[in-house]
């Protein structure tokens, strides 16, 4: 039995024996071959997740006949939680015995690649209906974020940032190379603070150098909540025409604006990445498998949500998909639809498992990007791993950088993961925040995909600019 | 001008279509060429492989029915490298990459010596594979400059022309071979514009004497195919009329068709290569879409003096995108030749 500690790097003070001495009783009650049995102890950090505190894990050859790796993943976090010895023995009964684990579960998917589950269904019916939620339980979605404020509207680092733009500018304009209009995309525009930090800081550096660059300024905002552009432009209401509302799918942005290809100066974001649909793969003695999720609710929540809000068992999957597609008018009071909501959400769960991948040596970063290839990103990486795919936020990344000018910049704030080792030291997400996912960016891959497309990918953390922010700020420029 | 165009200029047939220089490079050619760069493949194993894909490449133009055709550059890792390790002079002092399409740090430390590249040992094989037009490309000096560490000469203009001296030798020896139709790429000057003067200097020292038709190509560059500069080629006018060439290659079907008006303004005797496939989309064009194109080319350049190609090499492209739009370029021309009377 292999025990893989994935909290040390900021929770050193677990005390784990007690659950280690429950895992070895268990493991040798269960008179199971701990050879191929794999134990991760993990600190999940999202008080709000999609994980059991024992979460059991099959792996499976491709025909859905079972390999001989299991897993066992639990949350320190909650290791005090009543019951962790008959969750730990639940577990080991499900992985050996082929049995259905005892808890009952109403399961609202079959088995999907994560980045289909339908948890990104209520991700985005949160934006979508964003002031009906923020209405029913009086605050903001950026209360969610640590420190209830986003690193995207600091203003010493937006005053460095458009310096440096507009010192390109100047670069651009003695060769006379700078366009009649500067395009500006700004993708997941939030409350459009970010936006009108972005255009007084540029208007002042203009006016404080003499430059006329600001009057050329045409901003684009881009989000696919029509919701949040409406409440994003009464924000800017003062900037009038130069500011411009765009309902853009960030999957590919170069579909609505194709005819700005090669000709936006600047684009940024803001935890915009994070919150995008994305897959895992989970490389164990030396084979890639893909995970595979099934939403669930546990069935002592189904029978709360039931009672709270006078449904049927029966009738809940029901409830819930028709809630997905209408939104919280489903209910005659739509508050009472919020609450419905929240309360699925609270309780939503993640079923795992792991399906080998047979041809890993042409596994794609990107679906149609030939030539950038996972194997090549994990080659230089030894031993056993799990981490994100960042397979919509990639998708975003390769489908923007055409519109980005030959000299432009672009910038992502997100929580990158820098160096694949990073993923074995701290849970990486799903999380949830409000109503919202959120999970970290395999930043080896945006290199690996920007280096493919002739881009170098840099990274450099905000803590320069809030001392205890995770957010780090990816920028890239051409490659030679 | 010492290009003697009656000779040169063989029989082609009104509106001639021809390619920039490089062909599509397959998913596999790159991975071998990357295996060369890390050391799992010898130079001989390379070689071969480029052979065959050279034999296809020219296939494909030939089938897709281009009049004036390369063997696809496929030799080349970029625009710049293959230059470097050929001139005498140019210091490499480590050659491994990490990917094939990567720059070499390539230094000039000594002033460059007068030695040959033999450059027309590629033309000749190429010419032995096909009855076609072969146009041979080779980068400029003011691209060369722009790429090159320069430990020696210390002024952009003076090293530009001490390697259009050793070129130009090499140019000769292609015209020797029997090249007739040499096009010298410069896609850096529209990103330093600031440097058009001594790059036509440089230009024209490099053309001295060489007997055959010359093109310059200028474009707003294809490195991983993107632009790496936009902007306008008024840049170019007027001094580009000193530019002692027969053609000049520009790009018009991504960038628009306003700068086509330069000609209109700015009467000269070159012959236009007008770019009419759009090499940064994957996009296969029609060919009335081309056709559309090459009458507007019409309006400002009388037919004899029309060339159409694309906007720049196909290398990014995947390989049945590039035959497909090769196929376009023909067919468009096709469609006017006949407008003219001349199908």
């Amino acid at each position: 039995m292999l025990i893989q500690v994935n909290y040390l790097n900021n929770h050193q003070a677990v005390n784990a024996g007690p659950l280690l001495s429950c895992l070895c009783e268990e493991v040798q009650r269960a008179a199971v071959d701990p050879a191929h049995l794999q134990v991760h102890l993990d600190w999940v950090q999202y008080r709000k997740n999609f994980r059991p505190p024992v979460d059991a894990r099959r792996f499976l050859l491709p025909d859905g006949s079972a390999d001989s790796e299991r897993e066992l993943a639990i949350d320190v976090r909650r290791q005090v939680e009543d019951g962790l010895t008959e969750a730990v023995r639940r577990g080991l009964a499900y992985l050996y015995q082929r049995e259905q684990a005892v808890e009952e579960r109403l399961f609202l998917e079959d088995f999907c690649r994560p980045s289909q589950s339908i948890i990104w269904s209520f991700n985005r019916t949160f934006w979508e209906h964003l002031p009906a939620w923020e209405e029913t339980f009086q605050r903001g979605f950026l209360s969610a974020l640590p420190g209830g404020v986003s690193d995207g509207t600091h203003p010493t680092f937006w005053r460095d940032r458009l310096t440096a733009f507009l010192e390109l500018l100047d670069d651009l304009n003695a060769r006379g190379l700078v366009p009649d209009e500067i395009y500006v995309l700004e993708m997941g525009v939030g409350t459009g603070h970010q936006a009108k930090v972005w255009l007084d800081t540029f208007r002042e550096l203009c006016a404080e150098r003499g430059r006329d660059y600001f009057r050329r300024v045409r901003y684009l905002m881009s989000d696919y909540s029509h919701e949040v552009l409406r409440a994003a432009r009464r924000t800017l209401a003062d900037y009038g025409e130069q500011v411009s509302g765009l309902h853009v799918d960030a999957v590919d942005p170069l579909h609505t604006l194709s005819f700005l290809r090669y000709k936006i100066l600047f684009i940024h974001s803001c935890n915009l990445y994070d919150n995008l649909p994305t897959d895992e793969v989970v490389r164990r003695n030396g084979k890639l498998y893909e995970l595979r999720v099934r939403a669930y609710l546990p069935a002592s929540a189904v029978a709360t949500i039931c009672a709270a809000h006078g449904l049927q068992p029966a009738g809940l999957p029901t409830a819930i998909s028709r809630f997905l597609r209408i939104g919280p008018e489903y209910f005659d009071d739509p508050a009472a639809g919020v609450r419905f909501w929240a309360d699925v959400w609270d309780a939503l769960r993640l079923e795992e498992c792991a399906v080998l991948v047979e041809d890993s040596s042409s596994y794609r970063l990107v679906p149609g990007l030939p030539g950038a290839h996972l194997e090549d990103v994990l080659a230089d990486f030894s031993g056993d791993l799990r981490m994100h795919l960042s397979t919509v936020a990639l998708q975003s990344f390769a489908n923007t950088l055409p519109l980005l000018h030959p000299r432009g910049m672009f910038q992502v704030q997100d929580l990158f993961v820098t160096e694949l080792e990073q993923y074995r030291g701290t849970f990486r997400g799903p999380g949830k925040m409000d109503g919202s996912i959120v999970n970290w960016l395999n930043g080896p891959l945006f290199r690996a995909v920007g280096d493919h497309l002739g881009y170098a990918v840099h990274f450099e953390p905000f803590r320069r600019y809030r001392e205890k922010s995770n957010t780090v700020v990816l920028t890239t420029t051409q490659k030679d | 001008m010492a290009v003697n165009r009656e000779h040169t200029d063989r029989a082609r047939p009104l509106l001639p279509t021809a390619v920039v220089g490089s062909y599509a490079v397959p998913e596999w050619l790159e991975r071998i060429k990357t295996d060369y760069f890390q050391r799992r493949i010898s130079s001989e194993t390379l070689e071969e492989v480029h052979d065959v894909a050279i034999k296809a490449a020219i296939k494909d133009q030939e089938l897709a029915g281009i009049d004036v055709i390369t063997d696809g550059e496929l030799r080349r890792d970029n625009m710049v490298d293959y230059f470097a390790v050929r001139l005498a002079g140019v210091e490499i002092d480590r050659r491994q990459k990490a990917y094939y399409y990567d720059y070499y740090d390539a230094v000039v430390r000594h002033p460059l010596p007068q030695a040959p590249l033999r450059l027309a040992d590629e033309l000749r094989f190429a010419q032995r594979l096909t009855d076609r037009e072969v146009k041979y490309s080779i980068t400029g000096p003011h691209t060369l400059v722009k790429r090159l560490r320069d430990d020696c000469y210390h002024d952009e203009r003076a090293f530009a022309l001490d390697l259009a001296r050793v070129l130009n030798a090499e140019l000769k020896a292609l015209a020797a071979a029997g090249a007739t139709f040499i096009q010298i790429d410069e896609p850096y000057v529209s990103g330093f514009t600031e440097d058009l003067d001594w790059a036509v200097d440089a230009l024209n020292v490099l053309v001295d004497g060489v007997e055959a038709r010359i093109g310059l190509h200028v474009c707003y560059g294809n490195r991983y195919g993107k632009p790496s500069w936009e902007g306008s080629y008024r840049f170019l006018f007027p001094r580009i009329l000193d530019a002692h060439v027969d053609q000049l290659l520009l790009e018009f079907a991504r960038k628009g068709l306003d700068d086509l008006s330069l000609f209109r303004e700015y009467p000269s005797t070159f012959d236009l290569g007008m770019g009419v496939i759009d090499v940064k989309d994957t996009r296969i064009e029609a060919p009335e879409e081309v056709a559309a194109l090459i009458r507007r080319g019409l309006e400002v350049v009388p037919p004899e003096r029309l060339w159409l190609n694309p906007d720049c090499g196909l290398r990014h492209l995947a390989p049945d995108v590039a035959f497909g739009k090769l196929e376009a370029l023909a067919r468009g021309a096709a469609i006017v030749r006949g407008e003219l009377g001349a199908g």
